[in-house]
């Protein structure tokens, strides 16, 4: 059931390991769509370097490659963001889980008598 | 460097990060984490591997059944484990929990990530202390 979807937030969180290649999905979620030259001219590395950052991105099946006209534009695939932040939010859930009861254990042993 | 006192740990990595201030000292906190008996009364149901590094075992959670391998112990202040659903062992994460000394007792520190997010992840079992230090 979740385990499809934690290997999916694993993709995910692997790709963005990297510092550029966060800065390149923050400015996608921010444009919607933008060409390799375009991404290059708005962060501080080379168009070389983005376009690997692009490639590694479409791997992991974060980002897909649209063609317009002589260009090909990129955009971010919105579905393995929100595996990501399933993940996040049902492994803090469980995190919660564990240190309420350990709190509730810790008030046990404080009641006297 | 430790995970759980990176700050920028939830950006870099976007990791999962929860803490507890417990009222005792370091000394008197470190079985709730050191002693698997004591791992079963708040953090897993069953807990199959001993706290010691290269240690492993299957943990039963309310979820289901993981498998575990411990990868660092710090007596008296940190454990970190590997652990995964055997039906998806690609969904590996990494779990350290860390014990810190604050004014009103001691804080309990539980970081979890998963392990492809870390740049340069050991593989094997007993890849150890460094992992803290990755980056």
């Amino acid at each position: 059931m979740s385990e499809q979807r934690d290997a999916v937030a694993g993709a995910v969180f692997a790709a963005l390991a990297d510092p550029t290649r966060r800065a390149v999905v923050r400015r996608l979620s921010q444009v919607g769509s933008a060409t390799a030259s375009s991404l290059a001219a708005e962060l501080p590395v080379t168009r070389q370097a983005i376009a690997k950052h692009l490639v590694a991105l479409r791997e992991a099946g974060l980002v897909v490659a649209d063609p317009v006209g002589r260009e090909v534009r990129f955009r971010l695939t919105p579905a393995p963001f929100a595996d990501a932040m399933g993940w996040m939010a049902s492994t803090g859930a469980r995190w919660d889980e564990r240190l309420a009861r350990l709190e509730g254990r810790l008030a046990e042993r404080a009641t006297p008598g | 460097m430790e995970l759980h006192n990176d700050p920028t740990l939830a950006e870099e990595y976007l990791a999962v990060r929860r803490e507890l201030v417990l009222p005792f000292t370091r000394e008197e906190a470190w079985p709730l984490l050191g002693d698997p008996a004591e791992l079963e009364t708040w953090f897993a149901d069953e807990v199959g591997f001993e706290v010691e590094e290269g240690a492993s075992g299957p943990v039963r959670v309310a979820e289901g059944e993981r498998f575990a391998v411990v990868e660092e112990v710090v007596e008296g202040r940190r454990i970190s484990f590997r652990w995964w659903d055997p039906a998806e062992p690609d969904a590996e994460t990494l779990v350290e929990m860390t014990l810190d000394d604050v004014a009103d007792g001691t804080r309990l520190v539980v970081v979890e990530l998963p392990v492809q997010s870390l740049p340069a992840a050991p593989a094997s079992p007993g890849g150890g202390p460094q992992l803290a230090a990755t980056r």
